[in-house]
Formats: structure tokens, C-alpha cells, sequence
């Protein structure tokens, strides 16, 4: 991993500007002017919830109160130890619930915790964020790369051989700082002026993931009056799982993150592997039956909420796109069938759907098997739902219909 | 809207939105300048953690970080049951016997007879919207959108009376059934033609749908050289090893059954007993037992296989031949069984149709 330099990053007990402007990609200096402000300040106060004034009264070690304005009036007499927390408020503003709730889990104390609740004992993600910065600083890198995977779409890979598993354990080769110099390695192979830095390793549930952040493609930025060439930033997420016999892989570009994934598992492995994308495929008949259900609002949990099909049965055979923003369109579905014709029987012609699951639309499509008509691979945009939505939709697809569900995400070596 | 709210015909909701482009908003333009969705707002969503997403467009969409400018919008849902509910309490505020004789349909008791009042949208007996009910049972048919009128057969002697009549106009629903009932059979109907090909409306045949279960069920039944499970034959004649391995597993299965085991006290046999009793069967000595379990796990994942591709059921590998994982080194009650929760023992008939593709 990249050796931080402490002083740098640090003013001591609050992170320094490098730590929030390079490690949390958040523009600091704004906001530390003005929690100097005291008129800022004051706003800033009669903005926190409850949970974030009994939170900060605590961190702030002030004398007990019971009520609410007696707890903002003590933080108001508090300013200046109060100021350092302004930029924490701004960087929770952006962070997932469900990483921060996940992460705070496994660093807080349960009285912190219950601080951190409102009265419906639904936790305040920013006073948890308050929390964690007080804890220590350092794990606000944490969330910052956790935050990420649950908003993108992983592409599921897997080796293309069978391997039997090297000794050595995948979390002990990953955590070494080896890694950073088989990803250096990697760079000097490409020769191409990109380099990736190693960001974190997490062991997460069982799996390992690797953050890593590399330039992608030529960008510039306008500074001042001065153009300031160089490469747009690039997250890239590898998520090892079963002692790297199976990669989830989170990025932007398709060919690169496949290569560093295949670079870094060659070199756990001792010999040259491949990932390519799993591909687990579902009989024509589980998904008429499926589609069955949906269309008549019988598949439990999920609603029909979007049909596009490629090749409608009206004349001149034009694209159909049956949509509703609120509730199911199974009826509309059913009524279109049986005053024009099939619309959900013909798979193959079906560009996707959405379902409504946990009140998200989720996309859904069938790509045909190329060596066989009578299969399909189902895949559906993960990036929709959190990361525990998504292992959740999976297993009811699984256990409910007996499909297999795949994200659309893809990687392959260009 | 209020009538309709208090009388429990519809659901009012009103409901708070965003729109995805909207120049007035401080994330204008968004990658799709003129993308036309509207997303809805509502208790508990977590804007950070991307809960707002643009049903157009897909992005992510931050109502309020993004400072966006709400619109608010009503949402008016006709309730099946409570129309259905104030039709008859119509009915029975002018003392006229009813009962439901299907979803949609009631039928009331008139001095002239049974008269039928049919809900058109709420049907589902297509009988009763056949022309030839019509033309014999004296019905009255409602409709309660403003497009079904026009879906209705265009002929001048089918009683009809829009819902929207009843409700805002006045029209007497009583009055009206008992017009209907005194009409009786029309006199004056036309002769109709039925059109071999349309592009309107024909008759389509339903399936059945089959509702999901969480608990899963599987019809098996197993004959003299063949396996059928749900209709559908998995291990077929010619298998006739894995035929052995499943019958011996079967006739344990039976025979727990028949001594009253439950459920958790359903020993599995251990490969090394399914080994033995091959052996036994076969007249031949099992050298390897590794190639029972490998029969047995092949037999598993092909029966999973087979009921998936013929009848798209969910079904796990476990579902039929269920695997006991040993719980410690020295636990003897690993090993296979019949899945005693999944497996519904019917009997062997040949007459049963084959929905397998492979014969």
C-alpha cells in the first residue's frame, strides 16, 4: 500500500489538507475559512439534527443536558472545537447510509452508537460520521472507498481454469506491500504515463477488496487562468473472492482493471491466469415462467414496472415500451395481449424490463446463449441497489425462481 | 374527489416529485438535456447512497443537495372493492337481494328473476361478457373507466350504464336493474358476424398461473426403469445404474415413511451403505466408492437440470436427492437421502403425460 506521509496528511489530531484533498478527493479549503466564521458557524449549528447536537456534545466531553436547544446552546458556546468537524458534515453529505451504518458497526461503542439514533431508531449518517472522525480520523478513507462499492456495478469474473489454491493466504499476499510493486510492475509494462496507486485493502464478509486509483483517459482542468493537463481519475475495485477464484470488478474502462486483476492473480498463483466473465445461464422456460408471474403480478416480493420489447406485434412491427413511474403495469401488460397480441412470451424479443424491487427500478435483460437457443443469461444493473440489496435480490431470484442473476457489467481485454 | 374518497371508490394520494431536467435546478443540464423523467419522492430514501434514481435516465438524482425545484401531483386509483362495495350497497338500500356471483359480477333477485349486473372492467368470467349471455340472461352492464364504453359491443340492445352516471348524475341503479330485469331477453338483436382474422380484440387461450412457493413440492414417482418427477422423466430407461442408485435411495425413503420417522429423525444413508446395497444389487464388488458420490452429485445437479429446461421450475440440487453434510470427523448421519420436505411420493403411471424432451 502507499506509504502515507503522516505529516502531511495530519495537523495532529485533525487530517491535514493533503489527507482530505488527495485521500477524499474533497476540496478542504472552502469550508476550513469558513468554520472560522462565527456567523457561519452558528447557522451550522441550528442546521444539526438531533442526533448530530448529542453526538458532538459528547465527543466535545460537554457537561450532560437533556434537551436538544440546551445541547446547541452548549456547542455554540463551543465554536472553536467545533470547527473541525465542518468539513466531516460536508464529507458525510455524500456517503452512503448502508457504508456508513456497516462501518461504524465494527469501529464504534454501542452507547456512541445509540447516540447516533433518532427517535424512530433510524441512524443519522452524519452524526455516525462525526463519530468515526473522532475515533480516528484515518478510517474516514475508509467509508470514502467503502461508500463506493455500493454505487457501482461489479462485472462478476471468473478464472477460466480451475486452480487448486496456492498456500499462501490470499489476505497475506494482499495485505503485503508486494502488491503495491507487482501494481508498479504493471505500469511499467504498460508504458503508457498512467500509473495506479494502491489506495486500501478490506478484508469485507470473507472477500478482499483492493482500491486502487489509476489515470484513465486525457483530461484537463482549468485553473485559474492556466490549463493544467493530465488524466481523469479512475476507481478501480477488485473484489477477490474464494481465495481468487472469482473477481467482482468495479471501474470505468473495461480492459485495464481486467488486466491488473489478471497481473495481480498471476502473481498469487505463481503462473499465468486469465479471468473472463462468468456466464451462468437460465432455460427459456425458468424466464416464461417468470415472466408469467410478473405479468401477473404473482412474482411475490418484484413488480413489473417498465416492458421494452424489440419487435411489437402491431403493424410495421415497432419497438413497444410499456412504463409506469408508480405501481405495476401488469394489468396494461395483460389488456395489450389480449387486444393485439403477445408481448412477454417471445424472450428474444425482449430489450429488458424493470421490476420494482425494495421500491427501486431495477433493469433486467436476457441475453441469448450463442451456442444454444433455448438459454439465457439474466442480467440486471446492479449498480441500482446497495451492495446488501443486491446479494438479497440475488438469493430471491435463486431461491424464489430458481434463476441465476448476473450484473450487465462486463470486462474484456481489448 | 371527495365524494369518491368518502364512498371508498378511489385512493387519493398525492405525491411530491422532481423533475430530472429542469433548467431551473441547480443540476441543470444533466447528461440528458431534455430527459422527460419524474422522480418521486418519498420517506426515508438516502439521497447519498444514490436512492433517487431518474426512472428515464437512470442517474443518480439528489432532490435535495441538488437544491431541485418540487412539483406535487395527484394520483387518483379506482378501488375494485370499493366500487364493487358501493354498487351494492345501492343495491341493498333499495331492498333488492343480491349476491356475488363471480369477481365483478352480482347477481340480483328481481320480481321478473335472476337479472345479472355485470362490472366489465372487474370481470373475469368471460361468459358472462359473451354476446350469447347477453342476448339470453337479462344484464345490466357497468362501466366504470370513460375508455370501456367504447370497448363495449356497439349494439343498441345491451343495457349499459356508465358508473360515472350513478355516481355524479343521479341515475338509479335500483331503477335501472329493475328496467333491465323487466326488458327480459332482447327482441330486436341482429344477426353478428364473427371476422376469421382481426386485429382487434380475439379470444386467447389463459394458462393457469402458477403461484410461487416458498416451500417447494415435487410430485415423484418411480416405475420399473424410469424416474418421473412433476411430469417430467429424469433418469430415463436406458440409465439404468443411476436407476439403481435412486431406487435404493427410494426404498429407504418408503420405508422411513412407513415407520412413522419426522422429518429430523430421517437418517441419510452413508455413501458407504449406498455402496453396499449397489453392491448387492449389481452382484458386483464397488471398488471406489468416490464413484457412488460422483454418481449420486451427477444425479443431483441432471435432475436439477432436467425439471429446469422442461418446466422452468425453481428447483435446487437438493430439492430430490438431498445431501446431509457431516456435522464433525466421527458424525455417522452424513450422507444422502430423499429429500423428506420437498419430495411428494405419487404414484407410477404411464398414461402420465412426458413433458421431457429427450425420450
Amino acid at each position: 500500500m502507499e506509504n502515507i506521509d503522516e505529516e502531511e496528511l495530519s495537523g495532529g489530531d485533525t487530517p491535514g489538507v493533503a489527507f482530505w484533498e488527495n485521500e477524499l478527493e474533497m476540496p478542504v479549503l472552502f469550508w476550513l475559512d469558513r468554520a472560522e466564521e462565527n456567523p457561519f458557524m452558528e447557522r451550522w449549528v441550528s442546521k444539526l439534527t438531533g442526533p448530530q447536537v448529542s453526538v458532538l456534545h459528547s465527543l466535545l466531553g460537554l457537561q450532560p443536558r437533556e434537551s436538544t436547544r440546551h445541547k446547541k446552546d452548549d456547542l455554540r458556546n463551543a465554536l472553536p472545537s467545533l470547527r473541525r468537524f465542518v468539513p466531516v458534515g460536508r464529507f458525510a453529505r455524500s456517503k452512503s447510509r448502508v457504508a456508513v451504518i456497516d462501518f461504524a458497526q465494527g469501529v464504534l461503542d454501542s452507547a456512541i452508537m445509540e447516540l447516533c439514533q433518532n427517535g424512530k431508531g433510524e441512524f443519522d449518517a452524519h452524526a455516525l460520521v462525526f463519530a468515526i472522525y473522532d475515533h480516528d480520523w484515518r478510517n474516514l478513507s475508509a467509508v470514502f472507498h467503502l461508500d463506493k462499492i455500493h454505487k457501482s456495478g461489479f462485472a462478476r469474473m471468473v478464472l477460466s481454469k480451475h486452480l487448486k489454491l496456492p498456500s499462501t493466504d490470499l489476505g497475506d499476499f494482499l495485505s503485503a506491500s508486494s502488491l503495491a510493486a507487482h501494481l508498479e510492475r504493471f505500469d511499467r509494462t504498460k508504458n503508457n504515463g498512467r500509473t495506479s496507486d494502491l489506495k486500501n485493502v478490506i478484508p469485507h464478509d470473507g472477500r478482499h477488496l483492493v482500491f486502487i486509483r489509476r489515470a484513465e483517459r486525457h483530461d484537463l482542468l482549468l485553473q485559474h487562468n492556466t490549463v493544467v493537463h493530465g488524466f481523469a481519475p479512475e476507481w478501480i475495485i477488485l473484489d477477490f473472492q474464494d481465495g481468487a477464484l472469482r473477481v467482482n470488478i468495479a471501474s470505468k474502462s473495461v480492459s485495464v482493471p481486467l488486466e491488473i486483476a489478471n497481473h495481480i492473480a498471476s502473481a498469487y498463483f505463481g503462473r499465468d491466469v486469465e479471468y473472463v466473465n462468468d456466464r451462468e445461464c437460465s432455460y427459456s422456460k425458468q424466464i416464461q415462467r417468470f415472466l408469467g408471474l410478473l405479468g401477473n403480478d404473482k412474482a411475490e416480493e418484484i413488480k413489473l414496472v417498465e416492458l421494452a420489447v424489440g419487435n411489437g406485434p402491431l403493424d410495421g412491427a415497432p419497438k413497444i415500451v410499456v412504463s409506469q413511474t408508480e405501481g405495476s403495469i401488469a394489468a396494461g401488460v395483460r389488456h395489450f395481449e389480449k387486444a393485439v397480441g403477445g408481448i412477454l412470451n417471445d424472450i428474444s424479443q425482449i430489450d429488458r424490463i424493470k421490476v420494482l424491487y425494495r421500491e427501486k427500478r431495477v433493469p433486467l435483460k436476457f441475453e441469448a446463449d450463442e451456442e444454444n437457443d433455448d438459454e439465457f443469461i439474466v442480467r440486471y444493473s446492479d449498480n441500482i441497489l446497495n451492495e446488501k440489496e443486491r446479494r438479497s435480490f440475488e438469493a430471491f431470484m435463486s431461491k424464489t425462481h430458481g434463476i441465476t442473476i448476473l450484473s450487465t457489467e462486463k470486462r474484456h481485454r481489448r | 374527489m371527495d365524494f369518491l374518497s368518502a364512498h371508498g371508490l378511489a385512493n387519493i394520494h398525492r405525491r411530491e416529485f422532481v423533475l430530472c431536467a429542469n433548467s431551473k435546478d441547480w443540476d441543470f443540464p444533466p447528461w440528458v438535456r431534455d430527459c422527460p423523467g419524474h422522480i418521486l419522492l418519498r420517506d426515508g430514501a438516502d439521497e447519498a447512497g444514490h436512492e433517487y434514481r431518474c426512472p428515464e435516465c437512470n442517474r443518480p438524482v439528489f432532490p435535495d443537495g441538488g437544491r431541485k425545484q418540487r412539483f406535487a401531483k395527484c394520483r387518483v386509483a379506482i378501488r375494485k372493492e370499493g366500487v364493487m362495495r358501493f354498487l351494492s350497497r345501492l343495491l341493498s338500500s333499495a331492498k333488492l337481494d343480491h349476491r356475488r356471483k363471480c369477481e365483478g359480477v352480482l347477481e340480483v333477485e328481481t320480481d321478473k328473476g335472476h337479472t345479472t349486473l355485470c362490472v366489465v372492467d372487474y370481470c373475469t368470467n368471460d361468459q358472462v361478457l359473451a354476446r350469447e349471455w347477453a342476448m339470453i340472461n337479462p344484464t345490466l352492464y357497468i362501466t366504470v373507466g370513460p375508455k370501456e364504453q367504447d370497448w363495449l359491443l356497439a349494439e343498441g340492445w345491451l343495457k349499459h350504464l356508465p358508473l360515472a352516471d350513478v355516481v355524479s348524475e343521479g341515475t338509479d341503479l335500483a331503477a335501472a336493474m329493475l328496467d333491465t330485469a323487466a326488458t327480459g331477453r332482447p327482441s330486436n338483436i341482429g344477426a353478428a358476424s364473427i371476422p376469421v382474422y382481426t386485429k382487434g380484440a380475439r379470444p386467447i387461450h389463459f394458462k393457469p398461473i402458477e403461484a410461487v412457493h416458498a416451500d417447494r413440492r415435487f410430485a415423484v414417482s418411480v416405475g420399473p426403469d424410469t424416474v418421473v418427477i412433476d411430469e417430467v422423466t429424469v433418469i430415463h430407461k436406458q440409465a439404468r445404474a443411476r436407476m439403481t442408485v435412486f431406487r435404493i435411495l427410494w426404498k429407504k425413503f418408503l420405508d422411513d415413511m412407513k415407520n412413522g420417522y419426522v422429518v429430523n429423525n430421517m437418517p441419510p444413508m452413508t455413501i458407504h451403505e449406498i455402496a453396499d446395497e449397489v453392491a448387492e444389487e449389481t452382484k458386483k464388488e464397488v471398488e471406489d466408492v468416490e464413484t457412488i458420490r460422483r454418481a449420486v452429485n451427477r444425479l443431483q445437479s441432471d435432475i436439477e437440470d432436467s425439471i429446469k429446461r422442461n418446466t422452468g421450475a425453481p428447483i435446487g440440487s437438493g430439492d430430490i436427492i438431498q445431501t446431509i453434510p457431516r456435522q464433525g470427523k466421527d458424525d455417522p448421519d452424513s450422507g444422502y437421502r430423499i429429500n423428506p420436505i420437498s419430495v411428494m411420493a405419487r404414484i407410477f403411471s404411464t398414461v402420465t403425460p412426458d413433458l421431457s424432451e429427450e425420450k
